[in-house]
């Protein structure tokens, strides 16, 4: 968008107080462009703003590019290349060709050079599209535009050429500026306004313009107009509006098909998830959460994965242990059986009577047994004898306490083996319906069933600690194979859900931004009138101005042009009044003066001063204008070259002698084609003049041979003669006020030499005979041109010679004119 | 050069043939109108011949008059209208047009060619050697022969 509507617009935002809201910026970013569309909706700040800054600080300053040349190969109606020189400046230039002589092939050429495409040829069929290529002449196709730019030094060079076979869509470019260095159109500025401001319209454009019904000329006006950017901003808010919404409708549709599985799972991280995820705004957090846990904090009463683990985890005695716990069983029963024999208990006692007895000596010396009274007992003898002895026993207890305390040890190993199984392991295993009856029987037959005896004892856990291996590691097989099935069936769950979760986000956020690309869209819809309508103005004013150069006689007087409407119901209202009586515009307009509405409409917006082309290249506007319409485009013309270079390519003479009889300031190009699309172009003067020249060219022309000239010049000598005559009486007649179409036809009627010169001279076509009579009192000289003019034609110059008929025949236009007016 | 002989058709034509062709470069834009009036006045020069031939004393008869004729005098009813079209055509060519600009490439190499073939018509037919009016030299040139 322009950055003159991109104004317009953010001023509308901020006087309907639209721009409170967070949306507004992507009614800007819309405006824009689709990235900056895109940087709003990432939450960075669109270009918009920038541009219209920089617009308001330079409002003017982009350079302006005149067309210098136009340089055509190969295409179209021209064969060998052919080079269209232009004044770069603000002037009238007039390309005049018949149709066919391949003058449009100059006025396309600068369309397709600049756009890649041309409106003639791009809704065309096929076969159209095909025959854009000149068809005698195959060395090369090719386009080439010069351009000199304000403020640079020499002339930007704009090309573009097609390799052989390729389409017309599929051309290389290359830009130079003018010191030779690469450029593009983006870089000189160019790429959107060519768009914007289309500086071409052609014959096509402007007889279509109408053709359709109103919405379809409103759509064709407004992007004409360069207000479709409108529309394209509405639509690249539908579009990310659309792409939002079914990335919301996909991840509910994928919720809806995840929600039932979640439910139906009896995994308590699964139903944690479709708690949070039920219901209007999906809790997503909570649904993360759940995903995350581990099954032990998930939760505590219900869940049966820790009496799983549990279970899965579960201990018995381990083999080795218990193999050891027997060996030693063993060992102590025989060292049991060893102390037996001397119970502890007794030798201590032993012990302490010996001692006793052995203290009793030590203080009373030698004596009789204080216990048994044998006299003489206690004696040197008998003390080293019980010394001994009491050494020995004491020997005896310490070997007993020692079994003792070993035995007391191993007991207690033994008894923790055999502790049996966990209390809640029956209850657990029922709760997660896991089998353990018979991991119970073996267990309990290992714990509960044991002897005392240790050698007994030894064999009993000998034999029961296999069978209670091998069942507890069948169980606990069982029990993990549970585990394993459960997480079997959820894993999938909590990959589909992790997936979900993981465009939920995404989902979220674009709800959020399509509820407010809703809310711009609204706006903009709801606001585009009036942006139209600001931007329109200035160029609706302009373009009533225009019409009313135009309109000349015509009783058609343009009030009011406006773009009205939005959807269906837009529309161009065109308000005219017919003699002062308010009538709908299009119904009684000639097709004529439709083309003339069409150009006031065009040419302002190709001329508005933002534009970086001051050139306007008009193909064609001419026809079906009837001649008083034309004198009217010649003023447009000269209005609107007083400021643009204006180029206009057209099939007849009827413009360029509008501009010479109106005195407009305009410089003529004929273009002629001969065979094999060899194209000539010259620069052309008045008819008169032109005809003057051409007879002198050729009879002072030292490769014509003389018959030749001779033969031929007498007949420009008599077109020259006729031209002038033409030229007064159309002067005259149409500055008394004759219609246009009264003079053509009094001319049309009275084509040959002598009505044309009665009328010039009489002012009536009945006194041909006066004729001779007047010129000969000019001179014979002017006689002798007169004869040699009008027989010559068709018999050659006779005996005059032609150095001296060519200046007379220019003498006698002269005096024709001195004559007539 | 001798200022009154007048070129016969056949000479006139190969002007006109040779203007489109391979012009010099002084009819680079100006070949539309000169080669009009060659084909014009060929066709002028064929007609005389004809009623030369054929004995008649045309004398100032319009030229419409004289095509009105045609038909009549060489038989070929398809030849005698391309003529007339041909004639129009020139005629509105070598005069100043209100607007009209000059005919194209096409259209001339067309006018020409049927001026060509009335010419060779004309050649064919024998002299019967009845009264020369003004165009003796009409009579005394009679190479014929194809002009490409």
């Amino acid at each position: 968008m322009t950055p003159e509507l991109l104004r317009i617009v953010d001023r509308r935002l901020e006087a309907t107080g639209a721009l409170e809201h967070a949306w507004a910026l992507l009614v800007l970013g819309a405006c824009e462009s689709d990235e900056s569309l895109a940087a709003v909706l990432e939450g960075r700040a669109p270009a918009a703003r920038r541009t219209i800054a920089a617009a308001e600080q330079q409002p003017q300053e982009r350079p302006g590019a005149y067309l210098d040349s136009i340089t055509v190969e190969g295409f179209r109606g021209v064969g060998p290349k052919r080079t269209l020189e232009v004044e770069p400046g603000p002037g009238l230039t007039l390309v005049v060709g018949r149709n066919g002589s391949g003058k449009s092939s100059f006025a396309e050429g600068v369309e397709i050079l600049l756009t890649g495409t041309n409106s003639r040829w791009a809704k065309r069929s096929k076969i159209w599209q095909e025959g854009w290529r000149n068809l005698h002449y195959h060395a090369r196709t090719a386009i080439e535009a010069t351009f000199a730019i304000d403020g640079l030094k020499g002339e930007t060079t704009v090309a573009r050429h097609w390799a052989d076979g390729a389409a017309l869509n599929d051309s290389q470019m290359t830009v130079r500026r003018p010191d030779k260095s690469k450029a593009d159109l983006e870089t000189l500025g160019w790429t959107g306004a060519v768009e914007a401001f289309r500086p071409f319209l052609s014959y096509n454009e402007l007889g279509t313009t109408f053709d359709e019904g109103p919405t379809e000329f409103h759509d064709r006006l407004s992007r004409i107009l360069g207000l479709g950017e409108i529309e394209d901003a509405q639509l690249l808010l539908k579009r990310a509006r659309l792409a939002r919404q079914a990335s919301v409708d996909e991840a509910k549709v994928r919720l809806n098909a995840l929600l039932p599985q979640l439910e139906a799972h009896d995994e308590p991280r699964a139903q944690a998830a479709a708690k949070a995820l039920k219901g209007r705004t999906p809790d997503l957090a909570a649904a993360e959460r759940a995903l995350d846990a581990t099954g032990t904090a998930a939760a505590e009463t219900t869940d049966e994965l820790p009496l799983l683990r549990f279970l899965a985890a579960l201990s018995t005695p381990d083999p080795d242990a218990v193999r050891q716990a027997a060996a030693d069983l063993t060992t102590l029963a025989t060292r049991e059986a060893e102390v037996a024999k001397t119970p502890a208990g007794e030798a201590r006692d032993l012990i302490e009577i010996l001692s006793a007895a052995v203290r009793h000596f030590d203080t009373h010396g030698e004596g009789d047994c204080p216990v048994c009274g044998k006299r003489l007992a206690l004696l040197p003898s008998w003390k080293a004898r019980t010394q001994d002895k009491i050494a020995d026993l004491r020997e005896r207890a310490r070997e007993a306490e020692a079994v003792a305390a070993d035995s007391r040890a191993l007991r207690q190993r033994v008894g923790a083996l055999l502790s049996g199984p966990p209390a809640q392991l029956a209850d657990a295993a029922t709760r997660v319906n896991i089998d353990a009856t018979d991991l119970l029987r073996v267990w309990r037959n290992f714990s509960t069933g044991a002897p005392t005896e240790p050698a007994a004892l030894s064999a009993h856990i000998v034999a029961t600690i296999e069978p209670l291996t091998a069942a507890a590691a069948d169980f606990r097989e069982r029990v993990r194979a549970e585990l394993d099935r459960r997480e079997a069936v959820w894993a999938p769950i909590a990959r589909a859900l992790t997936a979900w979760l993981a465009t939920a986000g995404e989902a979220q956020r674009a709800a959020k931004a399509v509820g407010d690309l809703k809310s711009a869209e609204a706006w903009l819809k709801e606001t585009s009138g009036e942006i139209r309508a600001e931007r329109f103005a200035p160029i609706a004013k302009e373009a009533i101005q225009l019409w009313t150069m135009f309109r000349q006689q015509s009783s058609v007087e343009l009030d009011s042009v406006l773009l009205t409407g939005s959807g269906p119901a837009r529309q161009v209202k065109i308000d005219v009044t017919i003699d002062g009586v308010p009538s709908a515009a299009l119904g009684v307009m000639s097709q004529g003066e439709l083309h003339a509405m069409a150009l006031s409409l065009f040419l302002p917006r190709a001329t508005l001063p933002e534009s970086p082309f001051r050139f306007v290249v008009i193909d064609d506007p001419v026809q079906s204008m009837d001649p008083s319409r034309v004198d009217g485009l010649a003023r447009v013309l000269e209005e609107v070259a007083t400021q643009r270079q204006v180029i206009v390519f057209t099939h007849d003479d009827r413009l360029p002698e509008s501009t010479r009889r109106l005195g407009i300031d305009a410089r003529v190009i004929e273009v002629t084609r001969r065979e094999h699309s060899e194209v000539a172009l010259t620069t052309s003067v008045d008819p008169t003049s032109r005809n003057l020249d051409d007879a002198e060219a050729i009879a002072s022309d030292r490769e014509v041979p003389p018959e030749l000239a001779r033969q031929v010049v007498p007949g420009y000598c008599r077109a020259a003669i006729e031209a002038a005559a033409i030229e007064i009486v159309r002067r005259r007649r149409i500055r008394r006020g004759e219609s246009h179409a009264d003079v053509e036809k009094l001319l049309e009627t009275n084509g040959q030499t002598r009505p044309l010169l009665s009328l010039a001279l009489f002012d009536t076509a009945g006194r041909g005979g006066e004729v001779g009579g007047k010129v000969s009192g000019w001179g014979m000289w002017a006689s002798e041109v007169l004869d040699t003019a009008t027989h010559g034609a068709h018999r050659g110059a006779g005996l005059v010679p032609l150095d001296e008929l060519v200046p007379n025949t220019r003498k006698f236009c002269r005096r024709l004119r001195e004559v007539a007016t | 050069m001798t200022v009154a002989a007048a070129l016969t058709a056949r000479q006139l034509l190969a002007h006109a043939y040779g203007l489109i062709e391979d012009p010099p470069a002084v009819f680079a834009a100006r070949w539309p109108r000169a080669v009009a009036l060659l084909a014009r006045q060929a066709l002028e020069a064929a007609l005389a011949e004809l009623w030369t031939k054929r004995g008649v004393k045309i004398g100032w008869a319009s030229e419409r008059a004289q095509l009105l004729c045609l038909p009549h005098v060489i038989g070929d009813h398809e030849l005698s209208a391309d003529t007339v079209v041909a004639w129009n055509g020139l005629s509105e060519a070598s005069h100043q047009h209100p607007y009209a600009l000059p005919p194209t490439a096409g259209d001339l190499a067309g006018w020409l060619d049927t001026v060509d073939a009335l010419r060779r018509a004309v050649d064919a037919i024998p002299a019967i050697g009845l009264g020369l009016p003004e165009g003796a030299a009409l009579a005394t040139d009679r190479e014929g022969g194809d002009l490409g």
